[in-house]
Order: C-alpha cells, then sequence, then structure tokens
C-alpha cells in the first residue's frame, strides 16, 4: 500500500491530516486500498451512484435522476445521513444518490426493509407516472472499516481518536447474541430476555432471527473469535435476508410482488433494485460501496432478472 | 389552479384543520435559535433523530428540487438518525435510541435532538389526508399506512376483532395461502393496533357521521401521541436500562413532538407542535419548554 503512487485518492476532505504536494508523486494514504482488503470490488459510494444514474438512464432516456424516485433501505444510522453541498454534515451518502427523488426510507436498523409490504406499496404508488418515471431500491447494511484496517469499526466526529464505533453497532449485538447462545442454543424469542426483552425493539429481533435462520452464518459467527469477520458475515446475512424478503415467492408472491400488483394494476413500469453492503469510513473520508446486484423487475413473471453484469461494465473503484 | 402559499397557510391554519401550524422552515430555523439561546449549542454540534414517516415527500430539502418537504433549516443539524417507520412511530426501539446517543460528539460537549412527528397531507383544496404529489394529477391518501389503518379498524368484517398480524393484506400479512407473502408487514399491523388500542378514538372512527378526511386526522392525532409516548419511553431507556453510562458522554437532549403537515408538490410544508422538552440524562427527567419554544411562532 505504501508504494503505490496514488495521490489526493479521498484524502481527509475537511478534518484532519491531509496531503502536501511539494512538486513530486508522492505516496499518499489511498483509503481503497484498506477497503479492498475485505471487499475486493468495492467503489467510492458517490461512482456507485453515477453508475446508477447513468444506467438506468440507458434504459430509457426520460429515466433521469429527478424522474426516478428512489427507496433507500439502508441503515437508520446518521452517519448514513445526505451529504449537502455547503454543509459539514458527518452523513456519508453520496450526493450522486441524492440527485434521485425522495428518498422513501425503507430501512430501520442495518437497513433490513422493516417498513414492510405497505412501506414498498406506498413508496411505489409514489412514483412519477405522469412523466413516466421509474422506481430504485437501494438495499444496503452497512459495516464501518477505519483507515487502518479495523473491520467492523469506524472513527466518529466528535469522538476520540481511539475510541472505535462498531458499525453497524446493531449487527454487533446480534452477532453477539448469536455468539453468547452458541451456534446450537435456541432460536430467538421475541419479546424476550436481555436485548431482546423491550416490546419496542422488534426490529432487533430481525436482525436476531435474520442470522440465526443463516446456519451457515451462524456456524461461521460462531466459529470464528475475530471481531471482523464476525461483522463481515453478519453483515452479509442481514443483505442476503433483506434481499430474499423483498424478492422470494412466498406463498406465490413475495413482498414486493405484493407491493407492485397493488400499486399498478394493469400498468407496469420500470423498477430497478440493487443490492449490496455500504461502507462507512472514518470521518472525513469518503464512503464505499460493494455491490451485490443490481437487477430489473419483469412483471411477467414477478421476478427480478439480474443485469449485475452489464452494471459493472462501467462501475469504477475510484 | 395555483394558489399562494399565503392562501395555503389560510387553508392549513382552519379551525377545522391545524390552527397551531408554522411554515416547518421557520420551525426548524426557531428549533436551532431555541436550543443555542437555551443551551449554547450550535446546531453543527447537535446530532438529530427523526421519528417521522419514511414517506419520499418527508425527505430532505436539496439544493436540486427535492420532493422532500423537511426544511432546508434542519440541514444545519447533523445527521439525521432515521428513528422512524410508516406512520412515523419510533420503530427502531430503545436500541436505535442507543446507537444514535452514542454517536453524540461528546468531544465537543454536543447535544441530541429527538423529533417525532407523524404526518398528514393537506391539499391546495383543503382535503385533509392528501396531498398531490409531483408528476401526479390526483389526491394521494398521506400517510397512507395511517389510512390503511384506519380501514382495518372501520372493516365491518374485522372492526370488531383486535388487529393480528396475520390479518389479510393489506392490513398486514397474511391472506389465503395463494397470496399468503413473505409476512413482513409488522409496521402496519402495530398501526392497526395503536389505533385499536386507543378505543376513544376508535368509536370516532366507527361513527357514522364522520369522513374519510376527518378520520385521517382523528388517526393521525392517535398514532401521534402514541409516537410521543413511545419516543420518550425508548429514550429513557436507553440511558437506564441499556447502559447508564451514555449518561457521561450527553447530558441534553431535546425532545420536539407534532404533526407534519405535507402540501402539494410546490409548496412549503407546515408543522403544528405539540411539545418541545429538555431530556436531563443524568436524572432521567423531562424539563418542558413548549410554552417559550411556541411563544418564538
Amino acid at each position: 500500500m505504501a508504494n503505490k503512487t496514488y495521490y489526493f485518492k479521498n484524502v481527509m476532505t475537511s478534518r484532519g491530516v491531509g496531503s502536501t504536494y511539494d512538486g513530486r508523486i508522492t505516496p499518499v494514504f489511498n483509503y481503497l486500498d484498506v477497503v479492498t482488503q475485505t471487499y475486493p470490488n468495492a467503489v467510492t459510494a458517490e461512482n456507485f451512484a453515477a453508475r446508477l444514474q447513468t444506467y438506468i438512464r440507458s434504459v430509457n432516456a426520460s429515466y433521469t435522476a429527478n424522474n426516478v424516485l428512489l427507496a433507500s433501505s439502508v441503515c437508520s444510522d446518521d452517519v448514513n445521513g445526505p451529504i449537502f453541498p455547503n454543509k459539514n454534515n458527518l452523513g456519508q451518502m453520496p450526493l450522486s444518490l441524492n440527485a434521485f427523488l425522495g428518498p422513501f426510507m425503507a430501512g430501520g436498523l442495518d437497513g433490513y426493509p422493516h417498513t414492510g409490504t405497505t412501506g414498498l406499496l406506498a413508496y411505489a404508488s409514489h412514483i412519477t407516472s405522469g412523466t413516466g418515471g421509474a422506481l430504485l431500491i437501494y438495499v444496503a447494511p452497512h459495516i464501518g472499516i477505519t483507515k487502518d484496517g479495523q473491520v467492523g469499526y469506524m472513527r466518529r466526529r466528535g469522538q476520540n481518536y481511539n475510541d472505535l464505533s462498531a458499525t453497524c453497532g446493531a449487527a454487533a449485538a446480534a452477532a453477539g447474541w448469536i455468539r453468547t447462545n452458541g451456534v446450537g442454543g435456541p432460536a430467538p424469542v421475541f419479546p424476550g430476555t436481555g436485548l431482546l426483552a423491550n416490546p419496542a425493539d422488534y426490529q432487533f429481533y430481525t436482525l436476531v432471527k435474520a442470522i440465526y435462520d443463516n446456519v451457515g452464518a451462524r456456524t461461521a459467527i460462531c466459529a470464528t473469535a475475530n471481531f471482523g469477520e464476525q461483522m463481515v458475515l453478519a453483515t452479509e446475512a442481514i443483505r442476503s435476508a433483506a434481499y430474499n424478503i423483498i424478492t422470494s415467492p412466498v406463498g406465490g408472491t413475495s413482498t414486493f410482488k405484493l407491493a407492485y400488483d397493488n400499486a399498478f394494476g394493469q400498468s407496469t413500469p420500470d423498477v430497478f433494485l440493487t443490492t449490496g453492503t455500504f461502507i462507512n469510513v472514518d470521518d472525513g473520508y469518503k464512503a464505499y460501496a460493494d455491490v451485490a446486484n443490481f437487477l430489473k423487475y419483469n412483471p411477467t413473471t414477478g421476478l427480478f432478472d439480474d443485469y449485475t453484469t452489464q452494471f459493472k461494465q462501467e462501475l469504477y473503484p475510484d | 389552479m395555483a394558489i399562494s402559499q399565503t392562501s395555503y397557510t389560510s387553508i392549513v391554519t382552519a379551525a377545522s384543520a391545524y390552527p397551531g401550524a408554522i411554515l416547518v422552515e421557520n420551525f426548524g430555523n426557531h428549533c436551532k435559535t431555541f436550543i443555542q439561546t437555551l443551551c449554547g449549542y450550535t446546531a453543527d454540534n447537535v446530532l438529530r433523530a427523526d421519528s417521522i414517516c419514511s414517506d419520499d415527500v418527508n425527505g430532505p430539502a436539496y439544493y436540486n428540487g427535492n420532493i422532500g418537504q423537511m426544511p432546508a433549516s434542519f440541514n444545519d443539524f447533523q445527521g439525521p438518525f432515521f428513528a422512524g417507520g410508516i406512520g412515523g412511530f419510533p420503530f427502531t426501539g430503545s436500541i436505535g435510541m442507543f446507537a444514535w446517543a452514542s454517536h453524540v460528539q461528546y468531544v465537543t460537549d454536543g447535544a441530541l435532538l429527538l423529533f417525532s412527528a407523524p404526518h398528514i397531507g393537506i391539499t391546495s383544496t383543503g382535503r385533509l389526508g392528501h396531498m398531490v404529489r409531483r408528476g401526479q394529477s390526483t389526491d394521494s391518501n398521506t400517510c397512507g399506512a395511517v389510512g390503511v389503518a384506519v380501514l382495518r379498524n372501520t372493516n365491518t368484517a374485522l372492526s370488531g376483532v383486535p388487529p393480528l398480524s396475520s390479518d389479510p393484506f393489506p392490513f398486514a400479512e397474511g391472506g389465503t395461502a395463494t397470496n399468503a407473502g413473505s409476512g413482513n408487514n409488522y409496521q402496519q399491523y402495530i398501526l392497526n393496533k395503536i389505533l385499536w388500542d386507543d378505543t376513544t378514538t376508535r368509536r370516532s372512527l366507527t361513527a357514522s357521521n364522520v369522513t374519510f378526511e376527518n378520520k385521517m386526522k382523528l388517526a393521525t392525532e392517535s398514532i401521534r401521541r402514541a409516537t410521543y409516548t413511545q419516543a420518550k419511553s425508548n429514550l429513557s431507556a436507553a440511558f437506564v436500562t441499556i447502559n447508564p453510562s451514555l449518561s457521561d458522554l450527553v447530558k441534553d437532549v431535546f425532545v420536539v413532538n407534532g404533526t407534519f403537515i405535507n402540501v402539494d408538490d410546490g409548496y412549503q410544508a407546515y408543522i403544528q407542535i405539540n411539545s418541545f422538552e429538555l431530556y436531563k440524562t443524568k436524572t432521567n427527567t423531562f424539563v418542558t419548554y413548549t410554552t417559550p419554544f411556541t411563544a418564538l411562532f
């Protein structure tokens, strides 16, 4: 990493150390090198959303970002708030994503689509139908990676440098619950005991259950003492569960098919879905995204068709 | 035909609607001023959480002419942490509050602001419970999830029995064997249950002479009260039950509650404020500042 000739790549934007250019090509720290050790295909979140814009518009020229309504099933965490021009907000959602309309906040703790079928139905019915608009759903739990490569953590604004913040905290607590109970332990009960005792915490229960129901993830989380590995496994289990609850038919329909059919009847507007992992970074840097898939809804089959390969063709890391 | 924002104000503040409503932009500015005057916190040192509805019309005001009707003045606060869900109920629970509170900027002695508000639309023709959205020409039931909860509690076949998570879609996600879905509609069930448990409101909803528009107002108010109570309960649980040492990081949490009033696309939204309080984390007490805060309006 230290010998690469990158410079001025994702240097701190507002706080802390920067880089001093002395006329030579100077090896400068690049956050991407750290992130790709865990997520080899990660790209800057800014590039990811810019690619969303170009791809969707290539499908139909009328699908400019201001004619596409975004549903964002990301974690509630304030570091997933928007980047505002001329504001020094701590949110890391890229400007290129903010170009879309909305968003409808379909998520909750760790980006699971907690707002359910009613949420997606309401969102779909808000489409800019009069101007031939489309829908875009972004589903992504999140994980922090510090600039020195500590996975599952980030450094937050206004907090001590050595006080690393577990991110996503809810995923960390859910993985902790799984480990405490062991791979062969009882299924989570709601309401139950400990962090599952409060009837207000159904979202947390949903995350615990998502991991518990994924036997492979549960086994692996219990098998490793490495916190970063636990967090990567938990995050992927939650992403996978989120993807399945939206797209996979159960009893003849999926959450999304039920919403779509009730929202549109005979009309068949285009719906794009992308899932992945949002990668938060230490405050002052720009976030990254790992793209798991990019799909388009097929109203005939009620399933999502996969366009991931085409989408990634012009998706650049930084 | 378009009306002026002033005329819209007259419609929103009518006695039959929300007489105490003000523009949300002014509300956001008042929050900044009041918090700084009361305790000295600048907005960029205050981390906000919004327990509001997921609806895209509650998105942020962006430079690019977004459909979101949240005030631009809110963008001076940090965040936000999204503590809500459909109907604005604080669905992220006590664990959400704990996570949010632990993100405070304690090095600079920062504070927290918890904003909770369900929403209701009012069209430029004065129709309660509706708004006209961008790219659409017909009235859109707003909040749609509250509308579904009203229908669940006034449904002839179901109104005599308490809501269940297995109620047929759209009330929850049960239904027939061929239309069972994936069982993912818990939040709607909770909204249905809030109205059911509020027997006074439920009686009013099922009265024969109440219009759907007025039912929307009654239901929104019921959900606002439940949101107010639950948001404070979640906050208190984070500091008292989950981790009392949180109060070493942050001493002040401003807690404001009301009804967010969405308007037809292109106009500025309104809000009616019910309470402004200061939660003192060390003593787990809420101090009311509603009167001095609303005196700014």
